[in-house]
């Protein structure tokens, strides 16, 4: 915590979403994601200067963050809990997070199917193409690709 | 609207520093580097008077400038953050782009990010007009 009451930053823990991982999964218990805001807040309690006086008006009143940090954390939670939802309520639809669990489900099914898996399937085509190919041009647009 | 460019303060930097305040700059800043850092080495005239900073790896180099950059930036009330990757990794990436910016913020202004009802209506519209 810091002068504002404020958390100084908003940290994404991997852990927060790898609920109901395999005991194979990756473990990257080190790794998260920090933001360090806080030098765009108004600093608290600053003396009077001209620098000041502009940090004031222009940069965010750790009040407003103060009230955007439940509606944060609720999303961070939001997106952490659809993984688990089996049953989609129509008015969810469509809900796709699988992708979440996608990196670790194909090394899993890689394991599992070998060269049947999508994984597998990818590999030999490389492979194959590796000896009739110098150069490759991925071509994809945004989301879509 | 956001845009994606260098830290370079002989680029846009000095647009930031003292261009219209309508921006917040977020810098990405990888805290971990992949590999073993490359470090300053010695002139042997020191014709740039870099010398003092012999042994000195990238990463410093990168941490001071930020800083400096930071502190820049503060004095003259312009906003900055710092968005602070781990390590250079496959997840962490997959974690920045996918969890942070496309799904937790597009639930944060209330949209389903699985949804792309816009995209939809740019296909159809694509089909109509390759039509005529």
């Amino acid at each position: 915590m810091n002068q504002t009451g404020l958390d100084s930053s908003f940290i994404l823990h991997p852990a927060s979403f790898q609920k109901g991982l395999p005991p194979m999964a990756m473990e990257l218990p080190d790794e998260a994601i920090v933001y360090n805001y806080q030098s765009l807040l108004v600093p608290v309690g600053e003396e009077w200067n001209a620098a000041a006086e502009l940090r004031a008006r222009h940069f965010l009143p750790p009040g407003r963050l103060k009230e955007l940090t439940p509606r944060l954390m609720q999303c961070r939670s939001q997106v952490a809990a659809e993984r688990e939802v089996r049953n989609v309520p129509p008015e969810s639809l469509p809900l796709d997070p699988a992708f979440i669990d996608l990196p670790q489900a194909t090394l899993d099914q890689y394991r599992r199917k070998g060269d049947a898996s999508d994984l597998g399937q990818v590999l030999n085509l490389a492979a194959h193409l590796r000896d009739e190919t110098d150069r490759v041009v991925l071509l994809g647009i945004g989301g879509a690709a | 609207l956001t845009v994606v460019q260098t830290r370079d303060q002989a680029t846009r930097g000095q647009h930031n520093q003292e261009g219209p305040r309508d921006r917040v700059v977020n810098n990405l800043v990888v805290k971990t580097p992949r590999s073993v850092p490359i470090g300053v080495q010695m002139a042997d005239h020191n014709e740039d008077e870099l010398n003092g900073y012999s042994r000195k790896g990238l990463p410093d180099l990168l941490g001071a400038a930020l800083r400096g950059s930071n502190q820049a930036a503060f004095e003259v009330a312009r906003s900055t953050a710092d968005l602070v990757l781990p390590a250079l990794s496959e997840h962490t990436m997959g974690q920045l782009p996918q969890m942070l910016a496309t799904v937790v913020e597009a639930r944060l202004m209330g949209l389903n990010p699985y949804a792309a009802p816009a995209a939809e209506v740019h296909r159809r519209n694509l089909r109509e007009a390759l039509k005529g």
